[in-house]
């Protein structure tokens, strides 16, 4: 059992240290001074990534922006509104559970629909960012309904007891209690909405210009990365440098949220 | 000060409390005393109708606070629960200091300024004799003894009329459950105390009035009350005597009742059920 554990745990990292050495040998040959900040060129073959990190940093911070109130109504909803009727908030979780598991190709089509089409904002950082929020708010939910759960019902019974409101105990007793968690299940969405590309090749386009607003149409490096892969011959090796930089992005955003997640808790 | 007229409560299908019957003093220290998992704790619970929040729970019956039903529509239950305040039986700390933990409620159900919230917390924290260097320790660090007078000291910087603490001595050392019952005794000269236990010793100590509950099959009744000393020293009932005399000799007494203690373990969220089977002692209920 013991020797099955370790193997399976060997193999994973195994995988992954080869990716990293991977992306490390090809994407290092595209990294130059100033290339996380430079203009992309020749349809993206050289240059930087300076226009693309724009857009990245703006869909994505949209997106958690928008999914995090929706997703912390629907986890306060499920645990603390709901509390008294077992089977309405059991409903309402594994509607979320289930939610988690619809395709993003399928959230970029309705998003496309709804964003690009019905409010007719086409094919822009809005739109990709309201879709993006679509489909990390379950995700984000799921996380902060565990996050609430984990929470001692003593906590809320003291003060409740004491004659403190509901809402009261829930902003000052029960989410500062939970931070950790709420900002575990943000980590998460963090994660998914920079490497999310179905849902957002349909909404936010694939621009490699630097957008003036949010009604610009702009591509998030993973967009990017794709594009550079299928749609530009000779553009494996730049795609290769945009990956590596996607997972230093995502590596150092982990490590600033921890931190954060760190203070907020003491 | 607070009635109850023919309270049951029901749990998961099954009933916890039968018509209780009780009245309450006006001041002084009330014990409710019965075996562990007869509904002691969930009589204090329905008082301030904590019970509401449990969808497992369900409660008919009339409970007065004053006269007034606590559950009459125009009550509000965040003003009810700062008149009766409960003192759970494991008391948690909340996140910050001592005198956080006890500013906190003020800070929420009052309009009073910050430096009269201060001076109201500390004045607190010093009733329940808790030091002043403990005034910035974080809460989650003070020991078990210290945590109940935290959590009473929450409690009682509302100034409440009632106080419901709820097994008080639970996981205490002797010189703490001294310390406590010197606190109660103070506690208890200007306002009504309802202390539920099932340690006899300290009930003799501190009642100025006993009420004996008892988790028959068909749910918790009272069984006798009076005075410590006619309740615990004399009592008249067969489950009381048999209580009584099983703080003193243990499973010996049980023997010589020749009773047979039909006892239900109680299972998670249902109540504990005893019945007594076979020859008891014949007697008058004091009630």
């Amino acid at each position: 059992m013991r020797i099955a554990c370790f193997l399976s745990t060997a193999i994973v990292l195994t995988f992954f240290l080869a990716m990293g050495i991977d992306l490390i040998v090809q994407g290092m040959s595209g990294f130059h001074l100033g290339y996380f900040f430079g203009p992309v060129l020749d349809s993206g073959r050289a240059g930087g990534i300076g226009p693309v990190i724009q857009s990245t940093f703006l869909i994505v911070f949209l997106a958690i922006m928008f999914a995090t109130p929706m997703s912390l109504g629907g986890a306060i909803l499920s645990v603390e509104i709901l509390a008294k009727y077992p089977r309405l908030s059991h409903f309402v979780r594994r509607t979320f559970d289930v939610m988690v598991s619809v395709p993003s190709i399928a959230v970029g089509l309705v998003g496309w629909s709804l964003f690009c089409q019905g409010l007719n904002l086409g094919f822009s950082i809005l739109a990709g960012s309201m879709t993006l929020a679509l489909m990390l708010a379950p995700i984000m939910t799921a996380a902060f309904i565990g996050g609430l759960d984990a929470v001692s019902k003593s906590i809320r019974r003291e003060s409740l007891a004491l004659g403190v409101s509901r809402w009261h105990t829930l902003w000052l007793q029960v989410i500062p209690a939970a931070w950790p968690a709420l900002l575990a299940g943000v980590m998460l969405a963090l994660g998914r909405a920079t490497a999310e590309t179905a849902a957002l090749i349909l909404t936010s386009g694939i621009s490699i210009h630097p957008p003036e607003g949010i009604l610009d149409p702009g591509a998030t490096l993973a967009v990017h990365m794709y594009y550079l892969a299928r749609n530009v011959p000779g553009g494996e090796p730049m795609a290769y440098s945009a990956a590596l930089a996607l997972l230093l992005i995502n590596i150092v955003l982990y490590f600033l949220l921890s931190r954060l997640g760190r203070i907020v808790s003491t | 000060m607070i009635q109850y007229r023919n309270v049951t409560v029901t749990g998961c299908g099954v009933t916890i409390i039968d018509g209780l019957d009780l009245e309450l003093p006006d001041k002084g220290t009330a014990v409710i005393l019965g075996p562990s998992g007869c509904g002691k704790t969930t009589l204090l619970r329905t008082t301030i109708r904590e019970d509401e929040d449990e969808p497992d729970l369900e409660f008919s019956g009339q409970i007065l606070f004053r006269g007034r039903d606590v559950r009459e529509p125009g009550v509000v239950l965040t003003q009810l629960r700062q008149r009766v305040g409960l003192i759970m039986q494991r008391p948690v700390a909340f996140p910050g200091s001592a005198l956080a933990n006890v500013t906190f409620a003020l800070k929420c159900t009052t309009n009073l300024s910050p430096d009269a919230i201060e001076v109201r917390a500390k004045h607190a924290l010093i009733e329940v004799g808790l030091e002043p260097d403990h005034y910035q320790t974080q809460a989650r660090s003070l020991s078990g003894g210290q945590l109940r007078r935290l959590s009473i000291a929450r409690t009682i910087a509302l100034e409440p009329e009632v106080l419901l603490m709820d097994e008080p001595s639970n996981g205490l050392d002797p010189l703490s459950v001294a310390k406590l019952e010197r606190m109660i005794a103070d506690l208890a000269q200007h306002r009504l105390v309802v202390v539920v236990t099932h340690d006899l010793a300290l009930a003799r100590r501190i009642a100025d009035k006993v009420f004996f509950l008892w988790p028959y099959p068909k749910g918790c009744k009272l069984v006798e009350s009076g005075t410590a000393a006619e309740v615990l020293d004399h009592p008249q009932c067969p489950e009381t005597q048999l209580f009584v005399a099983t703080a003193q000799k243990g499973a010996e007494a049980i023997e010589e009742s020749g009773v047979i203690l039909h006892d239900d373990d109680a299972e998670e969220c249902l109540p504990r059920r005893i019945e007594l089977l076979g020859e008891s002692p014949a007697s008058t209920k004091r009630r």
